[in-house]
């Protein structure tokens, strides 16, 4: 008889599927789906997390955090680093470098002026994410 | 392609979230354009949709440019870890496993992980039975009643922290409050509980509860705000835990055993002597709501039979539980070596048994409510209603207790603790869950050492005269 009564799980490979089995374990997605945050303060809630039981491996957190920041990160465009604006506008490095160099010289005021001046974004991403989308 | 399918599969998440915010038309919110007042300062750019969640602007960027994001540095440091104190059990003479809290590492096939030394007992006299444990995440402290004194062991070093033999007449189970302050506990077969500081074992008050004499079981309500204090006989009793005073009592036609709780502590289900069974009453009115037997074995020819079998505890059912889903019954069944399950419904019916290699006298629901801890070393999957496992000790022998308790640790600190009582709410942070439990803060690890430990007795001189 095996001695435990843990069932293996097998290990997630993806953001989504990280996301689905780590978070998911304990609540709905539907909590994690509601308020886009920047990405320390997801840091500091997967941390939390995983101070209250969530179960995964480094990797597993890792992918988690990958599907927060590409899916639920909010984004200062006139600040952030282009790293940021690739994962969050789901933009090329050739677009995220577009922003920085336009940015430099006058600042976007709105979702309007970004895509206006800014060839390369995808309208429907943009759409979608225009609350976490700040221009300050 | 996988990115792009990635990309499409989040922007419709996000997409379908954001559209059903935006169709919502309803007033504004304070800090959103067009609200009256702000009741709640906001960014001037917040972004607020409808009544959905307010979206914080990301913080200032660090001078001088880069990445504020940590990396791959989560502190994964939790231990998940099964407490069973011995002697915990009437089961078996002669303290087979020995004494102390045996350690067992939960996510390694319940591996030894250490014994925990208690008080000093002299070889040649028995050591005093464990009656209860509990353990609190305020205070990083696990709670020992035995029969003549209580013990509080600092989870962080193991070290006994405090220990009381309060007037010379305790202990029966302990519970500790949501928020650390508190400790209930019951004197040893009298008629009255005790209520400590937990942090330093100080008496604080006493809960008289005359009429229930042989003071024994103790729960508390999901709010942790009321304790239930059944006596072995007929008068259980309710008190309110801030006040130490009785508010309700609700009388049994025989002696209360165990007892549990169903979700909002508005019915209460208990083992009864003399019964195979269990009866379930509304805690409000005291009224009997049902009494469910177990029909499935000819229980009363063999409990009435002369001379009456001789089972642990002297009742043919002690260990009740609820599954945290609310849908089963778990009904502990020492004379028939079996656990009765039964659907938790207005007129309960046993839809499975389980057959145990030995007597079950208590069940203690693991975290999650998906394991369950039975007194005989079994351990049993909720779901499946199998036996996977056993509680086994350093030496490979099968350790019985009833005091067992299922935790999990962030480095060295306690996160989460299981009730010894199969409640359906579960533990605190469960109950919160289910909307009828305190607020159970997240808790930092890195435990520091809380309490020095001082080798005395914070209730010394205590007499029982106090009491009157």
């Amino acid at each position: 008889m095996p001695a435990t009564g843990q069932p293996v799980a097998k290990e997630a490979t993806s953001p989504e599927t990280a996301a689905t089995k780590v978070c998911s374990g304990c609540h709905t997605m539907q909590i994690v789906m509601d308020t886009p945050k920047d990405y320390d303060a997801w840091h500091d809630t997967v941390q939390s997390m995983i101070d209250r039981g969530a179960q995964g491996t480094p990797d597993e957190f890792d992918l988690v955090m990958q599907f927060l920041f590409q899916n639920m990160t909010t984004v200062d465009v006139n600040h952030a680093d282009a790293e940021t604006l690739m994962a969050v506008l789901h933009a090329s490095q050739a677009t995220a470098g577009a922003i920085v160099a336009r940015r430099t010289s006058r600042p976007f005021k709105d979702l309007a002026d970004l895509e206006s001046s800014v060839p390369g974004l995808d309208r429907a991403t943009l759409d979608a994410k225009k609350r976490m989308i700040f221009f300050q | 392609m996988k990115n792009v399918l990635l990309k499409l599969a989040a922007a419709l998440l996000v997409g379908t979230c954001a559209g059903a915010l935006a169709q919502t038309a309803t007033p504004p919110r304070p800090g959103a354009a067009g609200a009256q007042s702000s009741a709640i300062p906001l960014p001037a750019n917040a972004s607020v949709v409808g009544s959905g969640p307010i979206v914080m602007p990301p913080p200032p960027a660090r001078p001088g440019g880069g990445a504020n994001r940590p990396r791959g540095d989560f502190t994964i440091h939790s231990r998940h870890l099964i407490y069973v104190t011995l002697p915990g059990s009437l089961e078996r003479p002669m303290f087979p496993n020995g004494t102390g809290i045996v350690v067992l590492d939960a996510d390694n096939n319940y591996a030894f992980v250490k014994r925990i030394h208690l008080w000093d007992y002299a070889g040649s006299m028995s050591p005093e039975d464990i009656s209860g444990v509990a353990a609190s995440p305020a205070t990083n402290m696990l709670y020992l009643a035995a029969r003549g004194r209580l013990g509080a062991i600092d989870l962080a070093t193991d070290r006994m922290v405090w220990t009381t033999t309060l007037d010379g007449k305790c202990c029966e189970r302990p519970q500790v409050s949501a928020d650390g302050k508190t400790l209930v506990v019951g004197s040893n077969l009298q008629d009255y509980w005790y209520k400590l500081d937990a942090q330093t074992g100080k008496w604080l008050a006493t809960i008289h509860a005359p009429g229930s004499m042989s003071a024994h079981n103790l729960n508390l309500s999901a709010d942790g705000k009321l304790a239930f204090m059944s006596p072995n006989g007929k008068l259980l009793q309710i008190a309110d835990i801030e006040s130490a005073k009785v508010v309700r009592t609700i009388e049994f036609p025989d002696n209360v055993r165990v007892q549990v709780l169903n979700k909002d502590s508005s019915k209460i289900y208990v083992n009864q002597n003399n019964f195979l069974g269990f009866i379930i009453a509304d805690t409000h009115t005291g009224k009997i709501l049902k009494t469910v037997e177990v029909t499935s074995v000819d229980w009363r020819s063999v409990w009435n039979r002369s001379p009456r079998p001789r089972i642990p505890h002297g009742c043919p059912s002690h260990g009740i539980a609820i599954t945290p889903d609310g849908k089963e019954i778990w009904l502990a069944d020492g004379l028939f070596k079996k656990i009765h399950i039964f659907s938790n419904a207005d007129d309960p019916k046993e839809i499975d048994s389980i057959d145990t290699p030995d007597g079950v006298f208590w069940m203690t629901f693991g975290l999650d409510g998906k394991l369950v801890y039975a007194s005989s070393g079994d351990i049993i999957d909720v779901a499946t209603h199998k036996i996977v496992g056993a509680t086994k000790s350093e030496f490979g022998t099968r350790m019985f207790s009833e005091k067992e308790l299922d935790t999990q640790f962030l480095d060295g600190h306690l996160q989460r603790v299981s009730n010894q009582f199969g409640n359906e709410f579960g533990d605190f942070v469960t109950a919160e869950k289910m909307g009828v439990g305190p607020h159970m803060p997240v808790l930092a690890g890195k435990a520091p050492l809380i309490a020095t430990p001082t080798g005395k007795d914070p209730n010394e001189g205590m007499k029982q005269a106090s009491l009157q």
